[in-house]
């Protein structure tokens, strides 16, 4: 009970807005504590842990610019609604595939290794899940949010596949014989 | 599997490779980063996007499509049907550690596909990483059952010959879905036919092998690849739910996985 009491508390004091540059590292590094310590929590169930992991997660996932980038060139060819519309059920489908991912949890380490700037808006943190034989890599993708200081993720790289990348492929596949509504549906 | 014929299939296969590598060659997402790295300052947030994406624009040269799609629902048809059950059932009656011990001894078994693989890339600091995982893995570590070296520090270098043939930039050739084991293509059929040849787990003659005919070997590859799904449960089924088509969601994954290995 104390602990759900501390994650709580500390979900309440995590700041609402993105990362600066310098604070990357240690700010995710304390969101991935947070997660992992509530996902080893037996006592409450996992719609639960979904409704106390989702404001950690919420606050550096730019799912507005990962659904831009996922569809690519059709993106400009939408009208605003019909973009409202698909971010709305491209931010549900992957919080859905999220969350089903960490079911999987299996009280694996995760480790925070380093931060690289690959180029001026762009910052990859490398994390390593250490499994029981295997150690996958996932590497968060910043970008820098013009005129500000401030940090989002727009990819998430998960041992060398880039999720967005795959969705860009599957959506524009998709589109290349069916319609945008079709796609809305599928999602 | 008798030496000569698979020498004459590698033959053949290399020949065939050959024939498609040009059609393919890679030029992953890095030469386009390099370009915008310079070009930054007049492009909208929009374009940088697009260029680092660009991978995802491109058609696949894909002639073995109609194939792959019929071998992929095959397979998946396998993985639900009797594989994941028979993994399952094995769980259910040796304990998890055993089954990790299990892992770790095949892993270690493999070690001179991954040594060699080093080696022939001249990656010298990881073939005596290797080395050193075996000596110490395969004695202290009880034959390869405890991955004493890895808690020490020293990971593994994974490498094997299809990513040997990237390295000296054989592209990939045509995707290829593999009977049984899934996603591949051609430059990777190769690599594995060669691994194979020289694994310990496979009968190819070599007087190390443990598998004295193919039979064995098959049974030997069974239990391998049933122990590692006894491991990782529902990762099939949870990663098919994100796909829109699953032919094409496996092959893309695979490829950028492989291409994402080789760079390393």
């Amino acid at each position: 009970m104390l602990k759900q009491i501390i994650i709580t508390g500390l979900l309440i004091f995590t700041p609402l807005f993105a990362i600066e540059e310098a604070n990357i590292k240690s700010e995710m590094d304390s969101k991935i504590q947070t997660i992992t310590s509530i996902l080893q929590d037996n006592t409450i169930s996992s719609a639960q842990k979904q409704e106390s992991i989702s404001p950690t997660v919420d606050t550096i996932f730019d799912y507005k610019t990962m659904s831009k980038i996922s569809l690519g060139k059709k993106w400009k060819t939408l009208t605003t609604s019909q973009q409202d519309n698909f971010s709305q059920k491209f931010e549900a489908k992957l919080k859905n595939s999220y969350f089903e991912k960490l079911e999987l949890y299996t009280n694996e380490k995760v480790l925070v290794k380093e931060q690289t700037k690959v180029k001026s808006t762009r910052i990859h943190l490398h994390t390593d899940i250490i499994g029981l034989e295997e150690t996958y890599e996932i590497i968060y993708k910043f970008y820098k949010v013009k005129n500000s200081s401030d940090w989002l993720i727009y990819d998430i790289d998960i041992t060398g596949v880039s999720i967005i990348q795959t969705y860009r492929k599957q959506f524009s596949e998709f589109l290349a014989t069916k319609s945008f509504n079709e796609l809305l549906e599928s999602l | 599997m008798k030496l000569k014929i698979l020498k004459n299939t590698v033959l053949l296969l290399f020949i065939s490779l050959f024939m498609v590598a040009c059609s393919s060659k890679e030029s992953p997402a890095l030469t386009s980063q390099n370009s915008t790295l310079n070009a930054a300052v007049s492009e909208s947030e929009d374009d940088e996007f697009d260029s680092e994406f660009e991978e995802a624009d491109k058609v696949v040269f894909d002639p073995l499509e109609d194939y792959n799609r019929w071998m992929t629902s095959v397979n998946d048809k396998f993985y639900i049907h009797v594989f994941d059950p028979v993994s399952k059932g094995y769980a259910v009656v040796v304990p998890k550690p055993a089954r990790v011990g299990v892992s770790n001894a095949f892993h270690n078994l493999k070690f001179p596909i991954r040594f060699t693989n080093n080696l022939l890339q001249f990656k010298f600091d990881a073939s005596m990483k290797e080395l050193g995982r075996f000596m110490i893995n395969s004695t202290i570590g009880v034959l390869g059952l405890f991955d004493v070296a890895k808690a020490g520090g020293v990971e593994p270098q994974e490498e094997d010959f299809g990513q040997t043939l990237g390295h000296y930039g054989v592209g990939t050739g045509f995707h290829v879905v593999l009977p049984f084991l899934g996603p591949s293509n051609l430059r990777d059929t190769i690599g594995f036919a060669v691994d194979s040849a020289i694994a310990p787990t496979t009968d190819a003659s070599l007087k190390y092998q443990i598998p004295d005919n193919a039979e064995k070997a098959l049974g030997l590859s069974t239990a391998y690849y049933i122990n590692k799904n006894s491991l990782h449960p529902g990762e099939y089924e949870s990663l098919k739910k994100d796909a829109l088509d699953v032919y094409t969601f496996f092959r893309d994954s695979y490829e950028q996985q492989r291409a994402k290995e080789i760079e390393k």
